[in-house]
């Protein structure tokens, strides 16, 4: 009787806007992305807890990177700081911006998507990548990352950008032990599976990493930049052939990203 | 997860989906909105699917997951949509108010708080008990009987007015 009453209040439904295939694609599509970012997660993990990859010899990398503007214009290279709040979250900032720049020249038909409930986190009004400070308690074991999903033709997958290490620091793990203070990391692919190590059109040194996590396909390039630190641009995506970004695309990105970072 | 398991997922989602549809209306009285809802409701329902299909009621659990989703996207929403008024709101609803119509229980919705819309929609509408009512919403059976007692009367006086005029 009152259900009559209620049926009546709905009327006659419109035709149906709800596309089950197509929610199913993109839950598909955000948890292949999830796992990518635990993906990342994991190699930053590793990689700290590990107290390696911080440091990169001097001459694994560019000591003067390329600025990325022609002679005459703003210096528009920055700093990685990290010293408070405020100087970590204009440096993150930066980064966004460089990373945006980079992207577009690196891939003009490439854009940055909401994908919804995805692995990664939208990108901010503005339309950039969202990047910011990690672990900003410690100085010493501080980082920059963020992750956004990217999409290039019918492709999306998710990019990371990750730097790595501190100048000079000590192991974030023990501080205080001067002997990890001094110990230089090669930028190699000593003990690396799937890695490989090439020069970028710049001189730059460059890793590249091949991997798999769960049936996310990982994609990583990863450079020097000043003050003994890496930076790595990662693409994920659900199938190998079906990555938004080539590497030689993200290649040039990270070496993008990195001529903007000065000591 | 198997193409099995999804065939399997989108026979569940076809086999309900104007049943959530007409009770996510009921909810939001906007029909972009009510898909939206939906959307949400298949989404998480893919995702947790697993636990779906082992669920004694499975029915049931995603009208919970569909409920909650009213629940939260109305805050969420009142929130970005919170903004200055050159007028005052309408009056909300009171007793005295009841017109036995369909606009009656249109305007009695419409006055409700989302939670209590949920309370009349699953109660009056879904055939819920007061106890899966009070499951879904994460309230005491007493609420759930409290706040239903008030739209029944409604309800019982648009019947009663409805049977009148026909």
């Amino acid at each position: 009787m009152t259900q009559h009453l209620f049926d009546e209040v709905v009327g006659t439904p419109p035709p149906s806007t709800v596309d089950v295939h197509a929610l199913v694609r993109r839950e598909k599509r955000a948890q292949a992305g999830r796992r990518a970012g635990y993906g990342m997660m994991a190699v930053v993990a590793l990689a700290v807890s590990a107290g390696v990859l911080v440091s990169v010899s001097g001459q694994d990398r560019n000591p003067h990177p390329a600025p990325p503007v022609a002679q005459g214009a703003p210096d528009l290279r920055f700093q990685l700081l990290a010293n408070d709040k405020a100087s970590a979250e204009a440096t993150a900032k930066h980064l966004s911006a460089a990373l945006n720049d980079a992207l577009k020249r690196a891939a003009p038909e490439a854009k940055w998507v909401n994908v919804k409930d995805g692995g990664a986190a939208d990108p901010t009004a503005e339309g950039l990548p969202h990047i910011a400070a990690v672990n900003l308690s410690d100085s010493r074991a501080a980082y920059f990352s963020g992750s956004v999903n990217v999409e290039a033709g019918k492709h999306v997958g998710v990019l990371s950008l990750t730097t790595m290490g501190d100048v000079g620091q000590a192991n974030p793990r023990d501080p205080t032990n001067p002997e990890k203070k001094k110990q230089p990391i090669k930028l190699d692919c000593a003990g690396a599976e799937a890695c490989t190590e090439g020069v970028a059109p710049n001189g730059q040194k460059t890793l590249t990493i091949a991997g798999q996590t769960g049936n996310v396909y990982l994609r990583s390039v990863r450079v020097g930049i000043p003050d003994n630190r890496i930076l790595i641009i990662q693409v994920g995506s659900t199938n190998s052939n079906e990555a938004p970004l080539t590497v030689q695309q993200i290649t040039a990105i990270v070496v993008d990203v990195a001529g903007y970072i000065k000591q | 997860m198997r193409k099995a398991d999804e065939d399997e997922f989108h026979e569940y989602v076809r086999g309900r989906m104007d049943r959530w549809r007409r009770s996510a209306y009921l909810l939001c009285q906007d029909w972009h909105f009510a898909d939206d809802l939906v959307s949400i409701t298949v989404t998480k329902l893919f995702r947790n699917w697993s636990k779906v299909r082992r669920a004694d009621n499975p029915d049931a659990y995603a009208q919970k997951v569909l409920t909650r989703s009213w629940l939260s996207e109305s805050r969420r929403s009142w929130r970005s949509r919170e903004r200055s008024a050159a007028d005052l709101p309408e009056q909300p609803w009171t007793p005295t108010d009841r017109v036995g119509s369909r606009d009656s229980l249109e305007a009695l919705l419409r006055s409700l708080g989302p939670r209590q819309r949920a309370v009349l929609v699953l109660r009056f509408y879904l055939d819920y008990s007061v106890e899966e009512t009070a499951t879904i919403l994460r309230i005491s059976p007493g609420t759930v009987k409290s706040q239903s007692a008030r739209g029944l009367d409604t309800l019982r006086a648009a019947v009663s007015s409805g049977s009148h005029t026909n």
